[in-house]
């Protein structure tokens, strides 16, 4: 900081609050060598923040520590707020949101700043609408706060590249499943409704019995028990659990093809010049070829 | 001659040479004993077959201690043979630190403390079971437990991303749980960790008596299952297609291999 105050002493306070800007900007934007401090701890605030809106249900928990609890919000509150604003006053420094008004205003409404307002807008809430319910609700709103992860988290952007690789394929499997269930959960519903009027009394209620099974979970809280029932149940589990095993295996072969191809990518990295940054793949696969004709 | 020993005793006990026939036959009888040592501590809760044999349970513990125990003496004493353990102090207590002579030691020290007070003690004999974790030495030996080695460590990446994909969607959905039957069914749902419980027994399909009632709770519950189950699955898919990938290597280096014999003089 210093360093850079002294370099701009003599080139006025606008020039200055823009390297200021530029600094915020580059510590606030994630996996860069100014966020070294900042990413982890925000990170780890994230993450304990997850941790005390799950051990505050907990009632023997959180009788015993609520001051401690509400001391954690405030601070985790504070330190979220001061990262949004710092975030929408720096964000003109990316050239898609250079605009002081518009650009602001676009930034904000991206998914990712959206976020990063959930995370803290349920805490104010209340001051505004002192409703106890509503207050109980927001608490478990912070879970929101979760979401922030994914700026940081790889594996979260990776799973995000996985469903937009996939996306056609895991639609449609989810329109077929959506098809098997309706067909499936109306043929039981019509062989079960009179034997069981309140297990199945409707296709949506057997829509829960059909789920349950297909996805072989089987609660056991409903399940056929005419002839009819059992007989169109089997046929029916028989065909869905395949069914139901596809996405699983879409999933998984996205998550190779997304990881062979950041591989691939951190591969490309490696043979580029340090110095000039000229590409070299193509340099070191004709001597590796010149050496295996030797 | 005492150094050529001690070499010799260093190399069949810590399994350096994979050729080495005498090595293989000591590691084998060790590890035999230790499936045998497993075999008996969950035998031994059977309260009806204990109360039998109960002399001879306590003869092959102690014996299985004995002969441990000269195992661990011999390996402490031959360690600074290996550079990185070559300090006779320093070296040894640095050895004596690794987490397998640490198990070591952890079996072994109760026994002679029971011995010093002598009653029935089989919860401290059953520390026994922790010499499970002896049979990761028998990878050298084992193809198959190389193989799944070698699968996970190149995985590394994936499985952690999976699994940290896993903890993301359970922390979520069981806290949308929790939030929509706390109200319904306040003692199955009392708090989000007992709903992560939830969470678990249905994405791992085992499902359990324990299951969300009311219809929004139903239409929810029902898109985290179509969705979890595949989550929950990741790990599960990635490992095949680990295993493929490292069999198919695996292949590949042995027909590379073949063909250049081929060529060879």
């Amino acid at each position: 900081m210093e360093r850079l105050n002294m370099a701009n002493s003599n080139r006025g306070l606008l020039a200055m609050s823009q390297d200021i800007k530029g600094r915020v900007f580059g510590i606030l934007e994630p996996g860069d060598e100014d966020s070294k401090y900042f990413d982890p701890f925000i990170m780890g605030l994230i993450m304990l923040n997850v941790v005390a809106v799950v051990l505050e249900t907990v009632h023997s928990i959180y009788v015993t520590y609520s001051h401690i609890f509400y001391a954690f919000d405030v601070f985790s509150v504070a330190v979220f707020t001061v990262e949004y604003i710092l975030r929408v006053w720096s964000c003109t420094k990316d050239y898609r949101f250079r605009d002081p008004v518009r650009g602001r205003l676009r930034f904000m409404m991206t998914p990712m700043a959206l976020i990063d307002l959930m995370a803290v807008l349920p805490f104010y809430v209340p001051f505004i609408f002192p409703d106890l319910r509503f207050i109980r609700a927001m608490r478990l709103f912070r879970l929101f706060r979760i979401l922030k992860l994914a700026r940081y988290s790889e594996s979260l952007q990776t799973f995000i590249d996985v469903l937009k690789l996939k996306r056609e394929e895991l639609i449609l499997m989810f329109f077929a499943i959506i098809i098997l269930l309706i067909v499936s959960s109306s043929l039981v519903y019509d062989a079960e409704h009179e034997a069981q009027p309140e297990a199945f009394a409707s296709i949506p209620a057997a829509m829960w019995w059909g789920i349950v099974t297909l996805a072989t979970v089987g609660y056991g809280d409903v399940y056929p028990i005419t002839f009819w029932g059992k007989l169109i149940g089997s046929i029916v589990v028989i065909l869905g659990i395949g069914l139901f095993a596809l996405p699983t295996g879409v999933l998984a072969a996205g998550f190779a093809e997304v990881l062979a191809r950041k591989k691939e990518k951190e591969k490309m990295e490696k043979m580029r010049c340090p110095h000039c940054g000229r590409y070299l793949g193509d340099l070191a696969i004709s001597l590796d070829k010149g050496r295996r004709e030797k | 001659m005492a150094k050529n020993i001690k070499l010799q005793i260093y190399e069949i006990l810590e399994a350096t040479n994979a050729e080495d026939k005498n090595a293989e036959a000591v590691n084998l009888f060790l590890l035999v004993l230790v499936i045998l040592n497993v075999f008996a501590v969950v035998i031994e809760t059977v309260s009806d077959i204990y109360s039998a044999y109960r002399v001879v349970f306590q003869y092959f513990a102690d014996i299985s201690v004995v002969i441990f125990t000269i195992e661990y003496g011999l390996r402490i004493w031959s360690c600074d043979v290996d550079p990185k353990y070559s300090h006779p102090i320093a070296g040894r207590v640095r050895f004596a630190l690794t987490p397998l002579a640490l198990i070591d030691l952890l079996v072994i020290l109760p026994t002679y403390i029971m011995l010093a007070f002598p009653t029935d003690h089989r919860l401290l004999r059953s520390l026994r079971i922790l010499w499970t974790f002896r049979l990761l030495k028998a990878s050298r030996y084992s193809k198959s437990l190389k193989t799944i080695m070698d699968v996970i460590r190149d995985q590394k990446r994936e499985l952690a991303m999976s699994f940290s994909a896993i903890i993301f969607f359970m922390v979520l959905s069981s806290t949308v749980i929790f939030l929509l039957e706390h109200d319904a069914q306040p003692e199955r749902f009392p708090d989000i960790p007992a709903t992560m419980w939830w969470a678990v027994l249905t994405m791992t399909t085992v499902g359990d008596n324990f299951y969300p009632i009311t219809p929004l709770g139903k239409i929810i519950g029902g898109l985290i299952i179509i969705l979890g189950v595949a989550t929950f699955a990741l790990p599960t898919s990635i490992l095949t297609s680990g295993f493929v990938e490292v069999l198919e290597e695996r292949r590949a280096e042995e027909a590379r291999l073949e063909e250049s014999e081929e060529d060879g003089p």
